[in-house]
């Protein structure tokens, strides 16, 4: 894939993944995340995390960011294995 | 021919690619802490743009559904959809008729009862399947007089949620059956213990000779002795000495458009 195309498809991604912590199930921005991690050192994986927390998340007490959390991982997760076979 | 080479170093770019992803972790990290140290500010001001472009996203989905592209799958889609809400309401309203009889039955014999707490009533401002947390957002905050702890109502009276958190003009509520989420009620005086499924989804595990039976309605007397939901499937087996209860909220949650809200 040539380089402006990646781009787009990353930039399509995290459109979706942006779009879909607001309007869609949860499993379409983890699967954003998942798949921008997967190909790229998504520094935006982590926003989308963050957002559906920082809207879903309940008040009152302490709750665990689990989105946040979960994009964190899969993100730094991944981060050896696309150095290693991932990126040619 | 003259021809130019340039060196650009993998390990260079790599590593700024690393630092930027380091950089946006801690800032991530900093942004979680100062909204949890100042109270959720920024969670209200990402909520108030959450809330707009979910209303937006609606609408241009119903434009585009409306644009004739889709017409004969979108409008059987449309009939489909018409015809299942019809079918919830129905049983929604026969449920809440039952509700209402069994209410009167209490009134009668508890008088204080009757004095129905005043509420306010709120748009629904979010999806409601969006949040992995059974949460959803609603038109209303506190300079409306909501406040956290206060009941969320169905049109029929279910209560459907609990005011979770409150900002000015919006309110985030928590699904009573929210994953996780357990609500003690009784079903025909027969005390139980829901535990929430999502989607207005709950299940109780009772003993067998508990007679409960489909269309009995669970009301919860720590929210008011107001009704919760209704029985919507009842399975044991002869081998169990117990029977699982399934109990759901008798509408649409996602076409719910407006709640009503009452002190809790």
């Amino acid at each position: 894939m040539s380089s402006q195309a990646e781009i787009f498809v990353r930039i399509l991604i995290a459109i979706a993944g942006f779009w879909g912590a607001i309007v869609a199930p949860a499993w379409i921005p983890a699967a954003c995340i998942v798949l921008l991690a997967l190909r790229f050192p998504a520094w935006e994986a982590l926003l989308i995390g963050f957002v559906v927390d920082l809207l879903w998340l309940p008040g009152g007490g302490f709750h665990f960011p689990l989105f946040t959390i979960f994009a964190i991982v899969v993100v730094w997760l991944m981060e050896p294995i696309r150095n290693q076979f991932l990126i040619s | 021919m003259k021809m130019e080479f340039s060196y650009r170093s993998p390990r260079g770019t790599h590593s700024r690619k690393k630092s930027r992803l380091v950089a946006t972790t801690i800032l991530v990290v900093v942004l979680f802490l100062i909204d949890v140290i100042s109270g959720g500010k920024l969670r209200a001001s990402v909520r108030v743009f959450g809330s707009m472009i979910s209303t937006w996203s609606g609408q241009a989905g119903a434009t585009f559904t409306g644009s004739g592209f889709f017409t004969s799958r979108a409008a059987l889609e449309s009939q489909n959809r018409t015809l299942s809400e019809q079918v919830a309401q129905l049983q929604g309203r026969a449920a809440a008729l039952s509700a209402v009889q069994e209410e009167n039955d209490q009134l009668r014999a508890i008088v204080h009862l009757a004095a129905k707490s005043p509420g306010v009533t709120a748009p629904v401002v979010s999806s409601l399947e969006a949040s992995p947390y059974g949460t959803f957002l609603i038109g209303a905050g506190s300079q409306d007089g909501i406040a956290v702890g206060n009941l969320v109502l169905s049109e029929d009276g279910f209560v459907i949620g609990r005011v979770n958190d409150t900002s000015a003009r919006q309110s985030l509520v928590s699904e009573l059956f929210a994953p996780n989420a357990t609500v003690s009620a009784t079903v025909n005086a027969v005390p139980i213990s829901l535990s929430g499924q999502g989607g207005g989804n709950a299940r109780a595990n009772v003993l067998r000779s508990a007679a409960i039976a489909i269309g009995d309605i669970a009301i919860a007397p720590g929210l008011g002795e107001r009704p919760v939901g209704i029985v919507g499937q009842v399975a044991s087996s002869s081998a169990s000495a117990s029977q699982d209860v399934y109990v759901r909220t008798p509408l649409n949650l996602s076409s719910l458009q407006f709640v009503y809200v009452v002190p809790g």
